[in-house]
């Protein structure tokens, strides 16, 4: 009896942990993302030239949430958000840098 | 008398800070010819080819039978090919399109634009009634090369006349030249001023000096003529950056001050490169 009580447990606490990542990630969250960074990537192209990497990430996460992997397709929406701020970082630093390497 | 002082000042830092294009197209002479104290600076219009003597002598050889051959032969026919209306470029271009590319790009007053060859291309075909031509292969590029090719041994005449909007569109391509950009943070310099003739895999860079006179290009590796705003773009995604669109303004404006850096120096397009 005992027995059965310790599988039944553990078949549930299994149960549990299987199924938390399909609602820690889902299709909404993804969608969420998404939406802002291209937001944020559509602003940053207006002011400088952004990494070739980001629309490369951005079509890496599509094909991961096409494939219902979402958590994946979360963390590569996120790395193009980075690669946008880089971006700007690096052109902001560059208006007060660029001119030291012109010939005078 | 200090206000006059503190007048004087600022108008000679002002003058310190900006130097004219002139200017800096002398400082960038002085810097080709120290760094390269053995070449005659006029070689550079020939890009690689200036530092790679091996490079150099097929290159003259693929002279013999040039690979651009058939794209100014095309270049030509269309030129002279009447559009709908009965005009032709011909039309379009003072002296009838002949000898006048090394007078590209210029600044247009009335628009406030920049207009590169293949740019004033296209306005001639839409003011004309025709669909403009895709802006980096075939027929513009054809077109571009006739153009070029009657224009040989003149001397590059970039104007940049006596207008702020001119100036701000000269420094903001000469601003583009030397910043750093995409994920291997390059500028255009890095690789065309401090390590022009260097080897990068089995090539060498080439220098800024010389590198607007010579579009559009056979390269090699794209089997095919090109025009320069097509180099801009490898040239971008080379380093990982997203490039613009050909003719965008960020390139006309890169493209008026590069050009302006290689005035008097002969025009030798078009070109063929690896």
């Amino acid at each position: 009896m005992k027995r059965k009580a310790i599988v039944l447990l553990a078949a549930l606490v299994t149960g549990v942990l299987m199924n938390t990542p399909v609602f820690a990630t889902d299709a909404e969250q993804y969608k969420k993302a998404l939406e802002e960074v291209q937001a944020q990537r559509e602003e940053a192209a207006r002011t400088v030239q952004l990494w070739s990497t980001t629309g490369v990430l951005l079509k890496s996460a599509e094909n991961a949430a096409e494939a219902g992997h979402y958590e994946q397709a979360v963390e590569l929406v996120k790395e193009a958000g980075l690669h946008i701020e880089l971006a700007l970082a690096t052109a902001e630093r560059e208006k007060k840098t660029w001119q030291s390497n012109v010939p005078k | 008398m200090k206000r006059l002082f503190i007048a004087c000042m600022l108008v000679f830092t002002m003058m310190s800070a900006h130097a004219t294009p002139e200017q800096d197209r002398l400082a960038l002479r002085d810097f080709f010819a120290k760094r390269f104290p053995a070449l005659d600076l006029e070689d550079m219009i020939n890009g690689l080819y200036a530092f790679d003597e091996g490079a150099r002598e097929q290159w003259l050889e693929m002279e013999d039978f040039p690979p651009y051959e058939i794209a100014i032969e095309n270049g030509e026919t269309v030129f002279n090919t009447p559009f709908a209306n009965g005009k032709t470029y011909a039309d379009c271009f003072e002296n009838g399109g002949e000898g006048i590319k090394q007078n590209f790009p210029y600044f247009d007053a009335g628009s406030g634009e920049i207009i590169t060859l293949e740019y004033a291309i296209n306005q001639c075909r839409t003011k004309n009634g025709e669909a403009p031509l895709p802006w980096m292969t075939g027929e513009l590029a054809q077109v571009s090369a006739y153009m070029a090719y009657t224009s040989r041994g003149n001397k590059m005449n970039v104007v940049i006349p006596d207008d702020p909007r001119a100036l701000a569109a000269y420094e903001a391509g000469k601003q583009y030249y030397y910043t750093r950009r995409g994920q291997l943070e390059f500028a255009c310099e890095n690789c065309h001023m401090q390590s022009a003739g260097n080897l990068l895999r089995a090539d060498r860079l080439s220098g800024m000096l010389g590198q607007a006179t010579h579009w559009p290009v056979y390269r090699s590796k794209w089997g095919e003529i090109g025009t320069l705003h097509k180099r801009f773009q490898e040239c971008n995604l080379q380093v990982r950056a997203e490039p613009y669109e050909a003719q965008s303004r960020q390139y006309r404006e890169l493209e008026y001050f590069l050009s302006f850096m290689s005035n008097e120096m002969e025009m030798n397009g078009p070109a063929s490169r690896r």
